[in-house]
């Protein structure tokens, strides 16, 4: 056994030699129990929003698309492990219209898929200036949740998060809603630039979310939204230091690439919910020891929104490879929060 | 039409349920057998891993990542059957008496019983990973998104199983190769 190449085709050889058919009494036998069995329904209740009061869940509800300011002055707790302490209040908060309106939950509308990407995102954005909740529900997946990152500067976190078809849209105080330019789309995953105008502000940041497929097309699946207290700037370093934690990355150096990070740096993998881990203090270094088999490559052009950079990139590691966007919050030349998601897993 | 009969017995269709069942049964099974090497516990885990994707279907988000999602589900009950079995740690190994059932020229019996032995020394972290990749196909990120584990750790997992391997098939080399050298002497 002189190569690889030996080593792989014997072990395909061995692999192959084995049973591939399964008994039918074992499939029956299984059949049989589930017969017996009762299916687990998933839980409709947002699982933070569910645990506050009628009046949190109201707060909660108005920052799906980043409403900054009333939610942060109701001291909503921040998710352990990511970021550093809660982001201080806003001054000024947007009132919060009150309402004994039934959750949009209560009332579930037929789900209409868009047939492509561009579509879908045109039809999130049409619903929201709209402010039509059922429009916005129809194009949402079920269980799909969506979580809200806030920095003000200093430190960062995640304010909530909550299932996206409880979010009440029609109750929102949200004016307006502009995307600041062309989505960046790789694969399933998608990075909207965007401005939310409230009364009192103006919230810039990035939507990202992942397009869900399902029978007849497309829905947004799990969701977050990035933003900054305004009046932020982007740090001038921002680029420079995601380049150096990039060439970190591909020596494999975990200390350099932890240098170019703060000390409460967080690395979210996911976006929302159970399908995002984040990497955070001592886990951040085994994090990066362990993924350091890979080089990252930039592959197009950084976009800013707010404080904000986000960056198309490819993995590859041997002949496989990976696109995918990273999504940078960089402090005084440290990178304080890195999202990164596989656009086409 | 996969996703159509996914869509159904996720509403509680059983019928279209046990449609899936039937298509993915051999599949699940030739996995299972060569991540546990052993029929008994293999068939165990197939049908813990169906009665369980019944229950679960309705979680799933995207009907189709059915496939990846049972594979999943599969992992974990080959997981659970090699901590509940103690027959794959054993060191005693039953030879079969008909010899393989496709028997493949580039691999001798020597080989496979070395590789055999190699890999029931293996965690079974490290044997899904080899089988996901020697006999399933996957790339290292296709594993990775499966397993819901970092490519960092796939690659780690792999690298230890190959060297374990590779290890055990040199070892045999070795010995052959005394042998021969103590007949000529």
């Amino acid at each position: 056994m002189s190569t690889n190449r030996d080593f792989d085709r014997i072990a395909g050889a061995w692999l192959a030699d084995g049973p591939t058919e399964l008994a039918d009494r074992v499939l029956d036998v299984a059949l049989e129990e589930v017969h017996l069995t009762q299916q687990r329904h998933a839980l409709r209740v947002p699982w933070r929003i569910s645990t506050m009061s009628t009046q949190f869940r109201l707060a909660a509800a108005a920052i799906v698309v980043v409403v900054a300011l009333g939610l942060v002055a109701l001291n909503l707790p921040r998710i352990s492990g990511v970021g550093g302490p809660s982001a201080s209040p806003p001054s000024s908060s947007p009132a919060l219209v009150p309402t004994d309106t039934p959750s949009p939950s209560a009332s579930p509308v037929a789900k209409a898929p868009a047939a492509t990407v561009a579509e879908l995102v045109d039809r999130v954005y049409a619903a929201l200036h709209a402010k039509d909740g059922a429009a916005l529900r129809a194009i949402d997946a079920d269980d799909a949740q969506h979580s809200v990152y806030y920095t003000d500067g200093v430190t960062g976190s995640e304010v909530t998060s909550f299932v996206a078809t409880e979010f009440d849209l029609e109750h929102d105080p949200l004016q307006d809603v502009t995307r600041q330019g062309e989505p960046l789309v790789v694969g399933d995953l998608v990075v909207v630039p965007v401005t939310y105008t409230y009364a009192t502000e103006v919230d810039t940041g990035f939507d990202m979310f992942l397009v869900a497929h399902v029978t007849g097309g497309l829905l947004v699946g799990e969701g977050a939204t990035f933003y900054g207290k305004p009046g932020l700037a982007i740090d001038p370093n921002a680029v420079a230091t995601i380049e150096a934690e990039t060439a970190a990355w591909n020596i494999a150096d975990t200390d350099a690439v932890l240098a170019t990070m703060t000390s409460d740096a967080a690395f979210w993998e996911g976006l929302a919910g159970s399908t995002r881990t984040i990497h955070s203090g001592a886990g951040l270094k085994t994090f990066i020891e362990e993924s350091g088999w890979f080089d990252v490559t930039i592959t197009g052009t950084p976009v800013i929104s707010g404080v904000f950079v986000a960056v198309p990139n490819r993995l590859s590691a041997g002949s496989d490879t990976s696109e995918g966007i990273s999504l940078y919050d960089i402090r005084n030349g440290k990178i304080a929060l890195q999202v990164y998601l596989n656009g086409t897993p | 039409m996969q996703a159509a009969l996914v869509e159904r017995a996720r509403a509680g269709d059983e019928e279209a349920f046990a449609s899936l069942a039937r298509a993915a049964g051999d599949r699940l099974l030739a996995i299972a057998y060569r991540i546990l090497r052993d029929l008994g516990l293999a068939e165990d885990a197939v049908q813990q891993t169906l009665v369980l994707a019944w229950r679960e279907l309705p979680q799933l988000r995207d009907v189709d990542k059915f496939d990846a999602w049972i594979h999943r589900l599969l992992v974990h009950a080959c997981y659970a059957e090699a901590r509940r079995g103690r027959r794959w740690a054993s060191n005693v190994r039953v030879l079969p008496v008909d010899g393989p059932t496709a028997p493949d020229e580039f691999v001798t019996v020597a080989q496979r019983d070395q590789l055999d032995r190699g890999f029931r020394r293996l965690p079974p972290e490290q044997r899904v990973v080899f089988v996901f990749h020697h006999y399933v196909g996957l790339t290292l990120l296709e594993i990775a998104d499966q397993l819901g584990v970092p490519l960092g750790t796939v690659k780690s997992r792999l690298r230890y199983a190959t060297n374990t391997l590779r290890a055990a098939l040199e070892a045999d080399l070795r010995s052959s190769t005394d042998t021969s050298r103590e007949r000529m002497a």
